[in-house]
């Protein structure tokens, strides 16, 4: 990974978690943002991934 | 090789048999549900401290309930098609009186559970006993059945191993011959898993088959339950005890549920199966095609067929996974961070940081690899895949080499199950011991509602002689 991208995750990481109130240890921090890093290079895949816009999402509410 | 039948009037012989074998005999007066009952204790009070399949053993509950049979039958009354079967849930499914732990060290400080889980009473009311619950991975985020609190769940082919997970109890239990049926949940692959690694037969149902009513969730969007067991015939009659509506789950499928036992007697005639190639076909050992490749000879498998974009399905299986598991868990990351497993809490927390618009875009892809899924079910009615790339790895193992790469082993186990809970498709994971001293399963993936199929498929196998559940060493 490049070290922008390495360090545009560690920094949103940190915010998105101080926003949430979630405490992390600075010796788990390492594995937490490799965990992310595994989730952000799945997304990117899947980002790219073309679906309509009216596509529908698997769960549909049934009242 | 397959078990043989036994003594119908020996419960200690009874104990370690199929399901079956012990309702037969208690309906016949061969034996007592009480003397099938103590036997069985015996053989968990001997044998679990070597498993450590168990996290409670509820010897007067079963005592009373196995009492309540032999009553009955001495009364004339017509008793359930499980009388007298011991059985045990995993930990997450609750049971009047025991504290819900979920695998986890924080649930001890919950309230007993007032009410036993829908599961528990349906099996109840068909005769079985219960007996206890399971060890499993803490809060159900695990492949390993490893429990930093508990202390791993054994391989009973090799104490040395995995049960898998994270329904490891659930198999260890089985597979090491203490229960003939447990009940475990399957959100990406927690039941195929430990069938896999502990060599017995699992089955994962349609998504929304089976109640979840009083048992603890991980991840809504993928959660099944179902049973464990060591025969075709064991496994469908528990799944035949376990169907029906339910107004305590509203994620309950408005599908009519049939019984699959009587469909057994079908074989394989008519059933259209072919393998799935492309992702399926890569990654796993020898060990696992060569199950593959015997599963498919006798089943008659027609071709090599290809689901696209599995790659894609297993990203957004994990996606969600991470997402919603961190939103259940919030509260407790937050306050209780400490008395997580740090494996676990440390996925939690990258969970807890996902964008919204990644998970969405999951769902929707959800959506179209189901409807992809389908396209393949006009053709065919049973798809055969590897459960897992490899067997049991020793407990503790934390890489394992892929087609020649060094991999983590705690995301990896689940890469063959992965996607196909993900749609909820039933599955029989059928263990396919080859001579090797660990066995393995494979993947029977039938058509949304069509457990039949993916159980007729195991029968087949069974009966061939190839599919069966080995002695354990202990």
């Amino acid at each position: 990974m490049d070290e922008g991208r390495a360090a545009a995750q560690a920094a949103y990481l940190d915010a998105a978690l101080a926003l949430a109130g979630l405490p992390l240890e600075e010796e788990l921090r390492p594995r937490v943002a490799m965990h992310f890093g595994i989730a952000a290079d799945m997304a990117e895949w899947l980002m790219a991934f073309p679906l309509a816009d009216e596509a529908e999402p698997a769960p549909v509410y049934q009242p | 090789m397959p078990g043989t039948v036994p003594n119908a009037s020996d419960p200690v012989e009874l104990s370690t048999g199929p399901a079956l074998a012990v309702a037969a005999a208690v309906r016949e007066g061969r034996v007592t549900a009480r003397a099938v009952l103590e036997a069985t204790l015996a053989r968990i009070e001997a044998v679990d401290p070597l498993l450590n399949a168990f996290t409670a053993v509820t010897a007067g509950r079963a005592r009373a309930e196995a009492d309540a049979i032999d009553r009955a039958r001495a009364e004339g009354k017509p008793l359930g098609a499980l009388a007298g079967v011991p059985f045990a849930v995993k930990n997450l499914f609750d049971l009047a009186g025991l504290r819900t732990l979920a695998g986890s060290k924080i649930n001890r400080d919950h309230a007993p559970a007032k009410r036993d889980a829908a599961l528990v009473e349906r099996l109840t009311a068909a005769g079985a006993v219960c007996v206890g619950a399971l060890n499993m991975g803490e809060y159900a985020y695990d492949f390993t059945g490893e429990n930093l609190h508990e202390g791993p769940s054994r391989n009973p082919h090799d104490l040395e191993h995995m049960s898998g997970g994270s329904s490891g109890g659930s198999g260890s239990a089985v597979g090491g011959r203490l229960v003939p049926l447990s009940l475990g949940s399957d959100t990406n692959g927690s039941i195929r898993v430990p069938s896999s690694f502990c060599g017995i037969f699992g089955l994962k149902p349609t998504y929304g088959r089976l109640s979840r009513a009083r048992t603890f969730p991980f991840v809504a969007s993928f959660d099944h339950l179902g049973p464990f067991a060591r025969t075709v015939a064991d496994l469908a009659a528990t799944y035949d005890a376990l169907i029906g509506a339910d107004a305590d789950d509203p994620s309950l499928a408005a599908v009519a549920p049939e019984p699959t036992t009587p469909a057994l007697a079908r074989g394989g005639e008519g059933l259209r199966v072919a393998v799935l190639g492309g992702w399926f076909a890569r990654q796993g050992t020898p060990q696992a095609y060569d199950a593959v490749a015997r599963a498919a000879r006798a089943l008659g498998a027609k071709a090599s067929v290809e689901l696209p974009e599995v790659e894609l399905a297993r990203a957004s299986a994990y996606l969600v996974t991470m997402a919603e598991g961190a939103a259940l868990h919030r509260d407790r990351l937050r306050e209780r961070p400490k008395d997580f497993d740090p494996a676990v809490r440390e996925r939690l927390l990258a969970g807890a940081a996902l964008p919204n618009a990644w998970i969405l875009k999951a769902q929707k892809f959800r959506r179209w690899f189901h409807d992809r899924a389908l396209e393949l079910f006009s053709d065919w009615d049973v798809l055969i895949a590897p459960a897992t790339p490899v067997p049991a790895p020793r407990v503790g193992q934390t890489t394992f080499e892929l087609d020649g790469r060094e991999m983590l082993v705690r995301p990896n186990i689940g890469i063959y199950t992965q996607p196909i809970s993900f749609i909820g498709l039933p599955v029989v994971a059928a263990p396919m011991p080859g001579g090797e001293r660990l066995p393995i399963a494979v993947q029977l993936i039938a058509a949304p509602w069509r457990e039949a199929d993916a159980l007729r498929a195991a029968a087949v196998l069974e009966a061939a002689g190839l599919a069966f559940a080995p002695p354990p060493v202990v």
